[in-house]
């Protein structure tokens, strides 16, 4: 389940952007929660980057598993 | 009399045939580096230990023992790899105040046994976490093709030193394309064998649910010789898996019959491949009578997939020296790890069971009816050091991740490939990916053994930097 205010299929959040936080709030709160600092000369760099990989997480999500259930375990080629 | 950039299996037979002392190739092979530092290929110079270790091989051989299949070939080792008595710098200026490693790496112990000399360290991007070797703190590491255009990344120094001719082989680790990247650009050889494979004990993780270890050479032969020597179970790698030793170097004269090959294409695959190149891989086919066409249809998600779960797992790695020494990291490697430290559970998650479902994919639809795939390596050749977007069939991409694009659906997966390199006459070099089921990388090989015999893989050192690495060795 996508947290409410993300778009599954642009990765971005939903409007109108006052219903919910935006990219840089999200960014910067839960920076702060995690112990996080990021200083104005990364900010910019970090928003670029969690963008991108927010785009790519729109793809992931937006993929139909046959089972949404199946354990995401480790991954191992091992009994292959 | 011997050039310093012969080929590993001709220096180790003329070692033990006692034409060439050990010592010898190992001083040449010194007495080249200060030239070659133009492609700033090396972070350490391990010379006092590498004189010992030739010294001892011989002595071994002067007392008749049998020697190792590496006897006195010179290697050296992206610096993710452990070293003793170094610190393990990952190309990082962090790691640089880590204590000196207390032990070699798993992988360098197997090629000390086979006889093998480490001479070096080598550059790469921070961390692995870049495919062009533009380091903010141990500088660009330059193409020996072009020294104006990058080696490639992040193993990009194991690659440059290789290319240049200064040693036969080098270590490299590929997460996300970062030997066969390198591999492509500069020209050479490369393996990732399947994941588990080989061990990574000793090597400093990037994202380690897909960390492999991995190297270059200038021979198919090379290749397997080495990923020979380096084949074993190491219970301290959790995904090392018990398996027999299953050599390649004997299965590479069997030819290609039997090999269900075909080539794969896809969306990305026809639209964002510069013609040439895909008239390369095509070539490449006809040689192998590949006539079948297999589409990678789930590729793109595999791409986001894999990048969602590598910015989690580096990120996690570093969160420690995120909060207390930020400003350490390289601005590029720093900003990616910040924005990987914060995403919900949820992407990372789901990544991680289409991860599941993209590799049955693969196993139950693709390889029931094809042994190995043939796909290009990179879009387009080596681009100029600081370039930073790219046009590619009149599309303008961000030049970094766009390095990526064929070869992080495969890593993902842990599936083996041998890098090819394809030699053009006028332009810069490219690559072609020989992709296997799992634990089958003897196919692979087979293939490249292949192409190489029939002349449309090899892998020169181009003509420049073979004026530095070619001077004699005095036996």
């Amino acid at each position: 389940m996508l947290r409410p205010g993300w778009d599954s299929h642009s990765g971005r959040l939903r409007r109108p952007r006052e219903e919910y936080m935006d990219t840089e709030n999200y960014v910067m709160r839960t920076a702060e929660a995690i112990g996080l600092t990021i200083p104005s000369a990364c900010a910019q760099g970090t928003l670029r980057g969690f963008d991108r990989l927010a785009q790519m997480a729109a793809v992931v999500l937006a993929h139909q598993l046959a089972d949404e259930t199946e354990s995401a375990q480790i991954f191992s080629l091992d009994h292959e | 009399m011997m050039a310093v950039s012969e080929r590993a299996l001709d220096i180790a037979g003329r070692v033990a045939q006692g034409e060439l002392r050990a010592a010898d190739v190992l001083e040449a092979t010194l007495a080249a580096l200060p030239a070659a530092a133009h492609y700033n290929c090396f972070t350490a110079v391990t010379a006092a230990r590498a004189r010992e270790e030739a010294e001892a091989i011989d002595r071994r051989r002067s007392r008749g023992e049998a020697l190792g299949p590496l006897a006195g070939v010179p290697f050296a080792v992206k610096n993710l790899f452990d070293v003793e008595g170094l610190p393990t710098l990952a190309g990082s200026r962090i790691n640089a105040n880590r204590a000196p490693a207390i032990r070699d790496a798993f992988a360098i112990r197997r090629l000390s046994a086979a006889g093998a000399v480490l001479v070096g360290t080598l550059n790469m991007e921070e961390y692995a976490y870049g495919f062009t070797t533009e380091n903010a703190h141990y500088g660009a590491t330059r193409n020996p093709h072009d020294p104006s255009r990058i080696a490639g990344g992040s193993s990009g120094g194991s690659a440059a030193a290789v290319a240049a001719g200064t040693v036969p082989f080098a270590l490299g680790s590929d997460t996300n394309g970062s030997i066969r990247v390198p591999a492509a650009l500069c020209g050479i050889f490369g393996v990732k064998p399947t994941f588990g494979r080989l061990s990574r004990t000793g090597a400093f993780p990037f994202a380690p649910s897909f960390d492999h270890i991995g190297h270059f050479a200038r021979s198919v032969t090379d290749l397997a010789a080495v990923y020979d020597a380096l084949l074993g179970h190491d219970p301290d790698d959790p995904v090392s898996v018990q398996r027999e030793n299953e050599p390649v170097l004997p299965t590479l004269s069997r030819g290609i019959d039997g090999l269900r090959i075909a080539m794969a294409t896809g969306p990305d695959f026809d639209s964002f491949l510069e013609p040439g190149m895909r008239a390369d891989v095509e070539a490449l086919c006809q040689c192998l009578g590949a006539t079948a066409r297999v589409e990678m249809r789930d590729a793109a998600v595999a791409r986001a997939a894999a990048f969602v779960i590598t910015a989690a797992e580096s990120s996690n790695l570093h969160i420690a020296n995120l909060k207390s020494r930020l400003f350490d990291f390289d601005p590029s490697t720093r900003d990616k790890f910040l924005a990987g430290a914060l995403l919900p559970s949820h992407w990372v998650i789901q990544a991680q069971r289409v991860r599941r479902h993209y590799l049955r994919t693969m196993l139950d639809v693709v390889f029931a009816n094809t042994d190995v795939l043939i796909a290009p390596c990179t879009p387009f050749p080596a681009t100029p050091i600081g370039q930073d977007a790219v046009t590619v069939n009149g599309k303008t991409v961000p030049l970094r991740p766009s390095l990526g694009l064929f070869v992080q659906p495969l890593s993902f997966i842990g599936l083996p490939v041998v890098s090819v390199p394809i030699s053009r006459s006028k332009g810069l070099p490219t690559g072609v990916q020989i992709i296997a089921r799992p634990w089958r990388e003897d196919d692979a090989f087979r293939i490249a053994a292949y192409l190489e015999k029939e002349g449309l893989v090899s892998a020169p050192v181009p003509p420049v930097a073979a004026s530095i690495a070619g001077e004699p060795i005095k036996p």
